[in-house]
């Protein structure tokens, strides 16, 4: 599945949210998105996720129509929910539910479950769970509809650095092992550079630059980005790291 | 000799028997009853169990004394909680008065089918205002076969006065006493209206007022009912119409005073815990009364009425509206506004007369005086 | 981990919820059955309890006590359990929808627009040109409706996010007790005696037919709420996840709102305005079974049932000979009970 963008535009109102987007996506890899604040980051995921109004075209591997099965992932807003890591993956297949759960809505829950390594999570209260646990849980819950893409708002923002790589290790992985067209929002600039296949980054509402990582993520764009001095460094193994300096500085002109 | 005495025995068995029988046969008989609203009600006559929830100095005077041994229940509160000096002293003369089982009160909500239709009652007297209250409680207790027949005091109304005792009398089986009673409430009545319609005398402004929680607080007026209808029935003007939302209620102390009535009842009764109420009733003097009845008067702004100036500030027994003897007070009230024309007649002597000839207690107290001796 | 042990997890994990629920429900249908028959046990007349269970069981009886057993006290039973059902459910989707565990037809102005209903018609007389027995309970419902219109209209204005919808209920629920206030004020006191005794609630006015009327519409209810059992589910993930899995967010909310002003509408209609059942029952049924829906629905309808039975009870044998009204002890009950779950924060439910 491969997702092709063409001047896609966002309006709140008289706010542009999103101006005139273009970009493509390729099955098999990820794509960061990335940007400061306000951006239009999830608004973008959002709009390619068919939940808001968009002007502009978006074309999945060549066809207008919206496949079925979309796994949307959105912030974990911490909403509580007195259910279980079974139930929440349950409803991903909400569209196949009837009112009795068949044998085959459990085997794909119990397959899913296996994926992430999360079996024995099945009986557990969602409230019960670290915060990594649960981001894997709304992970499966995008997974077991098996679907050919995958948008991901954030889904690492609220975890500390094991769970962060945990979870961006098993998306690359599905991403690679299923095919899957996988679009990310991510703040960390890093995590992007060192899971994405592709990096676009935005800025109040258009596009900075689309490419490789080593490309988008340089030091000019990152001052015009991000409005941030910073410095590029190379590790041991030679992926790059890029170490935020401080803010450009601004001159007040009377 | 032996022999003889078995068999008169025996033989006075069978005709006790035989003559129970007969009497069964006799007395069961259906009887159609209509009743205060016009409804045709059929009863069991006669009636050995009776639930009653209001009027009760009526019911007394009509089936008599010995009426009471067949009331199996009653609203208590109305009698007992209202009126409790009264009460008392029917309750010594009457054996089963104070344990009655009470059904309960429609106004506070305890008004119970259940119970009454667990007392199994041949017949159930009930007051307008309950019949009309509690719709789904009548249904139920006409559904289990008890016919209900309404009396209606409160409407003032002349018909429905004569309808009711004359309903009571006819179930109770006093048919002679009742019809003795309506005659005498109707000739009182149109006395009444007949000497008013002779005297010709410009209508007066009237104010009643409950006087029950004291002079602080306005008492209830009456618009078209109880006390309402009784003065405008005598011709006056009655100062609570227009002025209220329902037929009953508190009228504002600034209109009353602005609209200056020429005469002013407050109705008081022999309430208990009530000390700055108006006090009437058996217990009651003409001190008491007037003590009573003086801080009224020195409501502020009063001082300045047309009636407080005459001296027409009355006390005036608030038991005796809507009642069979409410021609007592009628009495009373139109010799006030027509003097002339009442100055034979004596409302007093009447209530007197009434007591004697159809109530179980002693006539004694104050029922209606006015301020000023 | 060999497949044979991780198979079981999720199948033990759905097999214990599958058991947990049956479980739960036989248990509250147990209680409801004895809810019911304490219920049809206890009364003014206080009657003994065989002369009873003989009249209930077909035997023949007493006509005395079988009026009063199969036209008074069935009918109070049979409409106490349907009432508390109807409020215990649309205290159980409002909870859903909105988010929000204090909502319930009470705290959010449905019950107040309902009661004002029926004070306009019996304060003023106004009322639609119907047969005077059903101008109260239809003028109740059509405000109920009127309630549920506004919340949605206000709260959805802008975009119907709980809050928002929870906002604009609390709103009205002011603007009709102060509506109903207003009304109280200009009532003649023998009005106003009916107004309050409305607004306590009473269980009194009961028949046979009411209750069909009530269970019709509980029926006619029941399978649009079916359809929406797993869309509710997964609004409990929030309207974003919601909205990602499919679920139409503001259709739902739509007919949902319908569902709960006619549920609402019918039981406040009957018997006045009886609160904290809406409120509490659906949190049992959370603390019992979680929040799937195909669960919690229907729990949440059967501990309403049950207090509201219970409570029927209570009001009954609280002063002997008399009846407390019910509002008052659903209060009474309610209150206590919402303090004590609110203080065991064993789980976080919300």
């Amino acid at each position: 599945m491969s997702i092709d963008v063409q001047g896609l535009s966002v309006h709140y109102g008289a706010r542009t949210v999103l101006q005139d987007i273009n970009l493509y996506a390729r099955a098999g890899r990820v794509l960061g998105i990335v940007g400061p604040n306000g951006s239009g980051k999830s608004t973008l995921v959002k709009a390619v996720a068919g939940l808001l109004k968009a002007s502009g075209r978006i074309r999945f591997n060549g066809s207008e129509a919206r496949p079925k099965s979309v796994g949307y992932m959105p912030q974990d807003l911490q909403t509580p929910m007195a259910l279980t890591v079974l139930e929440v993956v349950l409803l991903g297949r909400l569209a196949e539910l009837g009112l009795t759960v068949s044998a085959d809505d459990l085997e794909a829950v119990r397959q899913v479950l296996q994926l992430l390594g999360m079996e024995a999570l099945a009986g557990r209260y969602l409230s019960e769970l670290s915060g990594g646990q649960r981001q894997m849980v709304f992970l499966a819950q995008a997974l077991v509809s098996q679907p050919t893409v995958l948008l991901l708002d954030e889904p690492i923002s609220a975890l500390d650095i094991c769970h962060q790589l945990e979870v961006l290790e098993v998306v690359r992985a599905m991403t690679l092992e299923r095919g899957l067209c996988t679009l990310m929002v991510l703040h960390d600039l890093n995590a992007a550079a060192r899971f994405a296949d592709d990096v676009a980054m935005l800025r109040e509402g258009c596009l900075v630059g689309c490419g490789d990582p080593k490309d988008v993520l340089t030091v000019e764009n990152i001052v015009t980005g991000f409005g941030v001095e910073a410095e590029a460094l190379t590790c041991i193994d030679g992926t790059g790291v890029l170490i935020p300096r401080r803010p450009v500085r601004v001159t007040i002109v009377d | 000799m032996h022999f003889s005495r078995i068999t008169v025995r025996l033989l006075r068995r069978c005709v006790l028997v035989v003559g129970a029988a007969f009497a069964m046969g006799a007395w069961s008989a259906t009887i159609e009853v209509t009743d205060a609203l016009g409804r045709k009600v059929k009863v069991n006559s006669p009636v050995q169990r009776v639930v009653i929830n209001f009027n009760y100095e009526e019911f007394t005077a009509v089936a008599g004394k010995d009426g009471w041994k067949k009331v199996v229940g009653m609203s208590r509160t109305p009698w007992e909680g209202w009126r409790p000096a009264i009460f008392s002293r029917y309750a010594s003369v009457i054996p089963n008065l104070q344990a009655m089982p009470d059904v309960g009160h429609s106004d506070e909500g305890t008004f119970s089918a259940e119970k009454i239709i667990a007392l199994k009652p041949d017949v159930l007297f009930i007051a307008e205002w309950t019949f009309n209250a509690l719709k789904t409680a009548r249904e139920q207790i006409e559904a289990a076969g008890i016919p209900i027949v309404v009396i209606d005091y409160n409407a003032q109304l002349l018909e429905r006065h004569l309808a009711s005792t004359r309903a009571m009398g006819k179930v109770m089986g006093t048919e002679t006493r009742a019809e003795e009673l309506a005659s005498l409430y109707e000739r009182e009545y149109k006395n009444v209206l007949t000497r008013i319609a002779k005297a010709g005398v410009a209508k007066k402004k009237v104010y009643v007022e409950l006087g029950q929680a004291g002079p602080e607080t306005v008492g209830n007026s009456y618009s078209g009912t109880m006390w309402g209808k009784l003065v405008t029935t005598l011709g006056a003007d009655n100062l609570a119409d227009g002025k209220l939302p329902g037929p009953w209620g508190p009228i504002n102390a600034e209109a009353v005073i602005a609209e200056n009535p020429e005469v002013i009842f407050i109705a008081g009764s022999s309430w208990v815990n009530k000390p700055k109420a108006v006090k009437t009733g058996y217990e009651a003097t003409p001190e008491i009364t007037r003590q009573s009845l003086t801080p009224y008067a020195q409501r502020a702004g009063w001082a300045s009425l047309k009636a407080v100036k005459s001296g027409e500030i009355h006390a005036i027994e608030h038991g005796l509206c809507r009642t069979l003897f409410d021609f007592v007070a009628m009495q009373y009230i139109a010799k006030r506004l027509y003097p002339d024309a009442f100055r034979d007649v004596d409302p007093e002597a009447s209530f007197r007369a009434y007591h004697e000839k159809y109530l179980p207690v002693a006539y004694s107290g104050v029922w209606m005086l006015p301020l000023k001796p | 981990m060999t497949p044979a042990a991780t198979v079981d997890a999720v199948t033990v994990a759905y097999r214990r919820s599958a058991s947990r629920r049956v479980t739960v429900m036989l248990a509250a249908l147990a209680a409801l059955l004895l809810g019911v028959l304490l219920d049809a046990a206890t009364g003014p007349a206080l009657l003994p309890l065989a002369a009873v269970a003989r009249s209930v069981l077909g035997y023949p009886s007493d006509p005395a006590v079988e009026a009063i057993v199969w036209s008074i006290r069935l009918p109070v039973a049979l409409t106490a359990i349907s009432v508390g059902a109807a409020l215990g459910l649309s205290g159980a989707i409002m909870q859903t929808i909105l988010n929000n565990p204090l909502a319930s037809s009470y705290t959010l102005g449905i019950s107040a627009g309902a009661g004002f209903g029926a004070a306009l018609v019996i304060v003023l007389g106004a009322s639609l040109p119907v047969p005077e027995a059903y101008a109260i309970p239809l003028n109740a419902m059509l405000f109920a409706g009127v309630a549920c219109a506004g919340v949605f209209l206000i709260g959805g204005a802008r975009a119907a996010t709980a809050e928002g919808l929870v906002l604009a209920g609390i709103a009205l629920l002011f603007l009709f007790q102060a509506l109903t206030a207003l009304l109280q004020m200009i009532a003649s006191p023998e009005s106003l005696q009916q107004v309050v005794f409305w607004l306590f609630g009473s269980l009194q006015k009961s028949t046979w037919p009411k209750l069909w009327v009530l269970v019709a519409v509980l029926a006619v209810c029941t399978p649009f709420l079916v359809r929406d059992v797993w869309g509710l589910t997964a609004l409990k993930m929030g309207d974003a996840r919601a909205s990602a899995l499919g679920v139409n967010v503001r259709a739902l909310r739509f007919r949902s709102f319908v569902l709960i002003s006619a549920l609402t509408g019918v039981a406040v209609a009957f018997v006045g305005t009886i609160g904290f059942v809406g409120l509490v029952a659906p949190h049992v049924a959370r603390m019992l079974i979680g929040e799937d829906q195909r669960g919690f629905l229907p729990v949440s309808a059967l501990m309403g049932a049950v207090l509201l039975s219970l409570a029927s009870v209570a009001s009954k044998t609280i002063s002997p000979g008399a009846i407390f009204p019910i509002g008052i002890v659903t209060s009474l009950i309610g209150v206590p009970f919402f303090i004590w779950m609110v203080l065991r924060t064993r789980r976080a439910y919300w």
